[in-house]
């Protein structure tokens, strides 16, 4: 079944709208114990998502119905399928809302993905890493994918992209003659970031001695606590995610256009923009999931929400024009280096279990695996166990950034972040 | 009725037996793994409705496994011709010798592993269903959410979403090789209702599940979820901090199956154990948690949303007795670490799905009831607090941390419960002291099968847990 084909149905459907996306991906993958090779994979995978939207009978109303499927399905079957969506469409109605039309897009050139050279580029990337008898990859598993994703909806978009989608897993262990631990890493990229990765394992593999001889986290009660790394990107996805249309439209986000995000704010404040390009995130696109043109957008200067982002439906709610679904985006608005900002007493996360940020609670929450306790003559000492939690609702207002900041895929955010009175409980 | 077995599956097994024959002549073992599933989403809010095919585990595809010279590769296909099993294997061949070319110009060297069995078997198993997803009565089931849904909105003005989402997948899979040809249908069904409750600039979300072995029918049961999760959603709008400490807890069955999950089902998967990733490798015969634990794993010891009849390696599914009166006995194992470790594969080795790689993977995951009722329990606290609702987990197998995100608690003193609420809270510890503190086990015992697991932050799949009410110490936050 050929996308033109299923176009042609649904130009005859009688609906009131629809989009198809067909998406194309090539992956290699290959997984190592140590550095043997475990096993290798390679996967050729091609699918098609249908949406049909159906207006209500006194057009006040729309519903949508949507159903993935396999490029070997028949042209009955698909027929059949458009008859079902456009069925079950009818079942379901949201308030009123359309497509949008299409935008002009900048010519780009079709990228060429070549998944032995990003495969070989990982490879060799780890393989140069300073190991020791002490610190040392556990293992490894590489995922490289050439993605080439077409987009067509009723109302004239057609825009295919072609890029690549890179993963690496990683485990590093380190060892004394008591005990032995492990750091678990995932790197999302477009293409193998070889220096980036080479500075962040060679982080981690730092951490391993520290790790080994790291003390039990004491009972701080209320404390401040320095984040980094892909931690530091969860609490900006709660900035990000307040000024999504959906966020606002459900009430989940209090955010408004104008208006300062908290009150009796004293510490740095936060300039959120959606970049269109961001160096070696795995999500430069042309258009957003919807066909929607990505562009470089202020969402939030200094903590006060300028625009908003979104799909479709929300942003039509809102009334919100121009609106799209960001991939990429970067925080500024700091003030302070990172020496300030590890002057103590100051907890300075580096490893949780699994830290997370409820983006519509604004409940964080996290284990220690590693942490260094800066105190306030200077001295520093590594610790382990016990757990934060706090609300970002609170800690908005006197939070304080790096002005360096460092990538994680597709967020470049402050290098370092502190909140203050954070809940720790210990491990003693 | 059973559930029906895929035409499409039916259709192209000659295809794939004649790609597996033709491989099998240079290559130590092959084998394929073929789905077809179907599925079923409706999602009914105040604000935002939708109907959709796609599930977790929906999918149409065909992976071969193949070994040569102690190497195992994968090639995972949905693109293919079945009317031209030529060209699969010409395309087959041709991606994985690109891929031999890099690891040799990269100078890899292979973790060598033994072939694999290949008893003969036939097998074909169909489970019991009333009702087929993709032959549902769609609109008394929308209209069914959307009663639930406008209901849970007029119960409070503090609610401002009510959410009723019903799913269900009909799974058809097929196993083949030269000398096994197994094939499985069966329906499993989750649902859910969630109530979002705002005041004052706070926003809290509560939820509760049904999920089984079954059809559309079960979602009867989602009407008796919405009175509690309203309730509790509002709950949490009052719920206060917890003063951080360890406590005597109760945790509440889905809290249970959260620890279980997280303790000793990521902790004794084996191929953690080949990676020297598991400290359950040194503590198999060992003492793990007080006599009161028993806990098993397997496909065949509950009945819920992943008891399926073989495994994606074609290995008939098992119950595992993983801790016996606190004795560590055995872990879980799918085959290639099976065979690595030079022990049988339990039924554990799962997938994504075809196009994903084969882990060593949970099931049913549960805690043996006990013999005190949930009131003794309560009663016997002097101080602590009754846990209730899970959000998240995770654990350090390597160094048994574990970190349980849970929804409340409800404060217990002097044996009675007082009505005061703390939320969230996060439950941390040391493995073989949180299961070597618990003194007590209700006699009664759920399962839960809604949620997904991820191995590491990755590769999703279907699982099930629970047990019973457990009286033990955590250290909360």
């Amino acid at each position: 079944m050929k996308i033109e084909q299923i176009k042609e149905l649904l130009e005859k459907s009688g609906a009131f709208a629809w989009r198809i996306t067909q998406t194309k991906t090539k992956r290699w993958e290959f997984y190592f114990i140590r550095h043997d090779l475990d096993q290798n994979r390679s996967a050729d995978i091609e699918n098609y998502q249908i949406t049909v939207f159906v207006k209500s009978d006194d057009g006040k109303g729309v519903g949508s119905a949507s159903a993935e499927m396999g490029p070997d399905e028949t042209p009955e079957y698909v027929e059949l399928t458009i008859k079902d969506l456009l069925f079950q469409a009818s079942l379901i109605k949201d308030a009123y809302y359309e497509l949008k039309a299409p935008a002009a897009l900048p010519e780009s050139e079709e990228t060429d993905v070549d998944l032995n050279r990003i495969s070989a580029d990982f490879m060799d990337t780890v393989k140069k890493l300073p190991e020791t008898d002490e610190v040392f990859m556990n293992s490894y598993e590489i995922f490289v994918s050439d993605v080439k994703r077409r987009i067509v909806t009723s109302t004239g978009i057609d825009v295919t992209e072609k890029y690549p989608v890179s993963l690496l897993e990683t485990v590093v262990n380190a060892r004394n003659s008591e005990h032995e631990i492990e750091f678990y890493k995932l790197y999302d990229s477009g293409t193998c970031m070889k220096k980036d990765l080479t500075a962040d394992l060679g982080k981690t593999f730092e951490y391993g001695p520290a790790r080994l001889s790291a003390g039990k986290t004491p009972s701080l009660g209320k404390a401040d606590v320095l984040f980094s790394g892909e931690d530091a990107v969860r609490i900006y996805e709660y900035f990000k995610d307040g000024l999504d249309c959906a966020f606002i439209h459900m009430k989940y986000s209090s955010f408004k256009k104008g208006e300062p995000i908290a009150e009796d704010i004293t510490g740095d404040k936060v300039t959120l923009k959606t970049l269109k390009f961001l160096d070696g995130s795995s999500m430069n696109m042309l258009t957003d999931p919807e066909g929607t043109p990505i562009e470089d957008r202020t969402l939030m200067e200094e903590d006060i929400p300028k625009s908003f982002h979104g799909g479709t439906k929300f942003s039509f709610y809102l009334g919100e024009k121009n609106t799209f679904i960001p991939g990429n985006y970067e925080v500024s608005g700091g003030t302070k280096t990172a020496d300030e900002l590890k002057k103590g007493p100051v907890l300075e996360c580096v490893f949780f279990s699994d830290f997370q940020v409820d983006t519509m609670s604004g409940d964080l929450f996290g284990e220690i695996r590693l942490a260094f306790m800066h105190e306030a003559d200077g001295s520093v000492r590594p610790v382990t166990g016990g757990s934060i939690s706090g609300n970002m609702k609170e800690f908005v207002k006197s939070m304080k950034m790096s002005t360096d900041r460092s990538r994680y895929d597709n967020a470049l955010i402050p290098s370092y972040t502190r909140l203050s009175d954070v809940t720790v409980t210990g491990a003693e | 009725m059973k559930a029906p077995f895929s035409e499409y599956l039916e259709k192209i097994a000659p295809a794939v037996k004649a790609v597996v024959s033709d491989l099998s002549k240079d290559h130590d073992y092959v084998s394929a793994l073929c789905t077809d599933s179907k599925g079923l989403v409706i999602r009914i809010g105040s604000k935002s409705r939708s109907i959709s095919n796609k599930t977790m585990t929906t999918e149409r595809g065909v992976v071969f496994r193949v070994c040569k010279n102690s190497k195992y590769s994968e090639y995972a296909v949905n693109t293919a011709d079945w009317n031209e099993p030529e060209a699969v294997i010409r395309q087959l061949r041709e991606e994985l010798e690109r891929q031999e070319a890099l690891l040799e110009s990269s100078s890899v060297s292979i973790y060598e592993t033994p072939v694999l069995e290949d008893e003969p078997c036939e097998f074909f198993g169909q489970k019991d269903t009333e009702l087929l997803p993709e032959k549902t009565d769609l609109k008394e089931l929308t209209e069914k959410l959307i009663s639930i849904s406008d209901k849970g909105m007029g119960m409070s003005s503090e609610i401002i979403e009510c959410i009723a989402r019903a799913q269900s997948t009909h799974i058809s899979k097929m196993f083949l090789t030269k000398n096994r040809d197994l094939r499985q249908s069966y329906v499993y069904s989750e649902g859910m209702v969630a109530a979002v409750a705002s005041s004052g600039g706070s926003v809290k979300e509560d939820y509760k599940t049904v999920s089984g072995i079954k059809g559309p029918e079960l979602f009867d049961e989602m009407e008796a979820l919405l009175e509690p999760v309203i309730n509790g959603a509002l709950e949490l709008l009052k719920a206060g901090p917890i003063e951080p400490g360890e406590y005597d807890i109760i945790t509440s069955p889905e809290v249970t199956g959260l620890i279980a999950h997280e303790a000793f089902g990521h902790g004794v998967e084996m191929d953690m154990f080949v990676k020297h990733r598991a400290l359950g490798a040194d503590y198999i015969g060992k003492r793990v948690a007080s006599d009161n634990v028993t806990m098993h794993e397997g496909a065949l010891c509950a009945e819920n949303v992943t008891s399926y009849f073989f495994d994606d390696e074609g290995v008939m599914a098992g119950d595992v007795t993983e801790i016996e009166n606190g004795i560590l006995r055995s872990g879980i194992c799918d085959s290639l670490a099976a065979a690595r470790l030079g022990v049988k594969p339990t039924g554990n080795g799962k997938r994504e799905n075809f196009a994903h790689k084969v882990y060593t993977r949970m099931t049913n995951t549960m805690f043996d009831s006990g013999s005190y009722s949930k009131d003794e329990m309560i009663a016997s606290v002097k101080y602590g607090y009754l846990l209730e609702g899970m959000q998240s987990g995770m654990e350090d197998p390597k160094h048994w941390g574990i970190q349980c995100i849970i929804q409340k608690g409800r404060e217990i003193k002097d044996g009675k419960l007082t009505g005061r609420v703390v939320a969230p809270v996060i439950m941390t510890g040391y493995v073989p002291e949180l299961l070597g503190n618990i003194t007590m086990c209700s006699t009664d015992r759920e399962v839960f099968g809604s949620g997904g697991c991820g191995k590491g932050h990755k590769e999703w799949v279907k699982v099930a847990d629970g047990g019973p009410y457990l009286k033990t110490k955590g250290r909360l936050g």
